[in-house]
């Protein structure tokens, strides 16, 4: 036997192995993928409400413009900062291998090639920081190609940092009051 | 004492003890319990192995980059730890083949373990090797996450080092003797040195019943301890009025003296073993963590572990989940693939930066905020080495909790691999169920942040509560607890700050 026909043996001794073994798993996860398919489709259907028809935009009506350069394994730029509320177009540019844009909370995702550059003209309601991350596998590092997007002004940081400051604060407090108490029923001076 | 302490120090006092539950019970103390998870999860991680080093080398299609370091690793950290300590311990199969063949027995006992008796070094009788195995492995972490084959030949070589180890050593842990056990586990396995400082949050433990009961059977039969030789065939011991048959603690701990999960493995051998039925497993749900509050068992080791924990944490969330470019080439050191290549400057320069940050950097601000607090809380008679190791306790919860946030959003935005992997586990075009046409979808990717910020503001108020706590052992008074936590609770908020930024900022 060659070398080919002992590879295509084993591939497909692992194929019926692993079919036969994942078989139970695999029946209720076609269920869940296969309704998840359903829904994906349906909210497809729903149009995002952050993007905003092309053909219906002019030019001047676009406050800010990206072209982001994609690559193994990042953005350039990797962070775009906005103001709240502006109209922002931005193109991605694949250069070296086909590349995506998803963008965390709006979900907006394009897909590029070197050949094809993508673009979407969308409406930043949103403020905040927001990951834009790669949606096409593109090699070792691809789930870790990430840029974000900066919504001015990004309230959930400042929020979570002023409420982490509020929370040990108020852990203190708490722990100076309770402390304060059991000494006092301790009678220590 | 009022009314509303009296319930909450009788709910501090709630205990589940698990082999009270009548089926359960049984099968916690059956010689097949813990053959029967291993068997599991070594069909997985067979399966994790041969899709490592057979499958496509693109790791988001590979089954053992998704199932290993997208679903194991977060359900360890997210569920695993939290909930039941060191319970994946139990079940881990990696020292599973060293123990069938130390005990020539998969289930059955009809002898003792084996082993070529050579003393495991005194020097070594604590976690530093499991520190820098763990440092080591976060070094090489940006290529074991992203190759499927390094990850496939690491759990194999990890297999041969447990065979190797536990065959050849013996050691004497807090047993008293001389005894062959699990030495890969209990010195080398990176993964089980930071279960076991985190599983000390955990509310679930093995402990005894009575202490006092154990005392009293140490000092009446000193040379005739079931829960350290054993008891059954081999072993020396009859089988009187034990449960069951099993081995002496491969452990090396002695379960009359453990007040702290870190280095019990569950392995459930003292159950067996205990001629007073004084062992068993505890859940006590509302303990809160009290295993971070015995001060003469925190070891400097320990503090490290906590150090090199937080500080990889950070440092992943920075290159893995980071904005910058210029961070991941560094940390991809092994340029593309194929062919890879070994790029030595780049390696310098993350090793460097990681080194620096683990085993420096933040060591130092402990220290220094050690000091401060001191200063301002007011001396005590403690050595700045002991104060030292005991407020980078407070830094235990929030590093699990940092864990937790990192691994979230792993999780979440990475999970619907799984689906595709396990349609296709060697990436070779299969589909096994029908779901090829499935693609990758995040999720909830615009409540991540918010979440993991509230698991981090979580974490820190947990942590200065420990903080605290831990001050009033060293401080006779309460104010001087409290200043030394105002001070050290500066540290604390920075380390969260650092965190919010990297997901938030």
């Amino acid at each position: 036997m060659n070398w080919t026909n002992q590879s295509f043996t084993r591939r497909r001794f692992f194929k019926l192995a692993a079919s036969l073994a994942l078989f139970p798993v695999g029946g209720g996860l076609k269920r869940v993928a296969l309704a998840h398919e359903e829904d994906k489709k349906t909210n497809e259907r729903k149009k995002n409400p952050y993007v905003l028809d092309p053909t219906e935009i002019t030019e001047d009506q676009i406050d800010q413009q990206f072209t982001i350069n994609a690559f193994q394994w990042g953005y350039r730029p990797s962070v775009i900062k906005v103001k709240r509320g502006e109209v922002v177009k931005i193109t991605l540019k694949s250069l070296d291998t086909a590349h995506g844009l998803y963008l965390d909370g709006y979900q907006l995702n394009l897909k590029s090639t070197p050949a094809q550059p993508a673009e979407i003209i969308f409406r930043a309601s949103l403020a905040g920081s927001f990951r834009f991350r790669c949606s096409v596998a593109c090699g070792d590092f691809h789930p870790f190609m990430i840029g974000k997007l900066v919504v001015m002004d990004n309230l959930p940081f400042m929020g979570a940092l002023g409420l982490s400051g509020l929370v040990a604060l108020g852990t203190l407090g708490w722990l100076s009051y309770r402390g304060r108490r059991r000494s006092l029923d301790e009678g220590e001076e | 004492m009022s009314f509303q302490k009296k319930g909450l120090a009788r709910l501090r006092e709630v205990k589940i003890d698990l082999l009270n539950i009548p089926v359960l019970g049984r099968f916690l103390i059956s010689r097949w319990f813990q053959p029967l998870l291993h068997f599991l999860n070594m069909f997985i991680f067979g399966l994790v192995i041969l899709t490592g080093i057979f499958g496509t080398p693109v790791g988001s299609a590979n089954f053992s980059i998704i199932i290993t370091w997208i679903l194991w690793f977060a359900l360890l950290l997210m569920v695993l730890v939290p909930l039941l300590g060191r319970g994946w311990c139990i079940m881990c199969p990696i020292p599973a083949p060293a123990e069938w063949l130390s005990r020539l027995s998969v289930i059955r006992m009809w002898k003792d373990r084996w082993s070529l008796g050579i003393k495991w070094p005194k020097k070594l009788d604590n976690i530093w090797l499991q520190n820098l195995l763990f440092a080591g492995v976060a070094l090489f972490s940006p290529i074991i996450l992203t190759r499927p084959m390094v990850t496939g030949y690491l759990l194999l070589g990890f297999i041969l080092l447990a065979v190797v180890l536990d065959l050849t050593f013996t050691s004497r842990g807090n047993l008293g003797k001389e005894r062959s056990g699990r030495i890969f586990c209990r010195y080398l396995c990176p993964v089980s040195g930071f279960i076991g400082l985190y599983s000390m949050v955990s509310p679930f433990g093995m402990r005894v019943r009575d202490f006092a009961l154990c005392e009293k059977h140490k000092r009446k039969n000193p040379h005739l301890k079931e829960c350290i030789a054993g008891c059954g065939p081999g072993t020396g011991n009859p089988s009187r009025a034990s449960r069951n048959q099993g081995y002496g603690c491969p452990w090396f701990v002695y379960p009359g003296e453990l007040r702290r999960n870190a280095y019990c493995g569950l392995c459930t051998e003292c159950l067996k073993t205990c001629p007073l039925d004084n062992t068993t497993y505890l859940l006590q749900p509302f303990k809160g963590l009290t295993d971070l509050f015995h001060p003469d068992k925190r070891k400097l080791e320990e503090a490290f572990k906590g150090f090199i924990m937080l500080a990889a944490a950070a440092i992943y969330s920075a290159v893995m989940l980071g904005w910058w470019p210029g961070l991941k080439d560094v940390g991809n050191f092994m340029g593309g693939s194929p062919p890879s290549t070994f790029h030595p400057g780049q390696f310098g320069i993350y090793a460097g930066f990681l080194l620096g940050i683990i085993f420096f950097l933040v060591p130092l601000l402990n220290l220094v905020f050690t000091f401060l607090a001191n200063s301002f809380g007011g001396k005590t008679n403690n050595s700045l080495k002991k104060l030292f190791v005991d407020y980078a306790f407070s830094l235990v919860p929030m590093g699990l909790f940092s864990w937790i946030a990192f691994s979230l959003s792993f999780l979440l935005i990475n999970g619907s691999y799984i689906v595709n992997v396990l349609d296709d586990p060697f990436g070779w075009g299969w589909s096994l169920f029908g779901l090829a046409g499935f693609h990758w979808t995040p999720f909830l990717s615009r409540w991540i942040p918010i979440l993991q910020a509230i698991i981090l503001i979580g974490g820190l108020g947990v942590s200065l509560h420990t903080c605290y706590r831990i001050a009033r052992q060293n401080y006779s008074h309460h104010s001087g607890a409290l200043r030394a936590t105002w001070v050290y609770g500066i540290f604390l908020w920075m380390i969260t700050g650092t965190f919010l930024w990297l997901y938030l900022g």
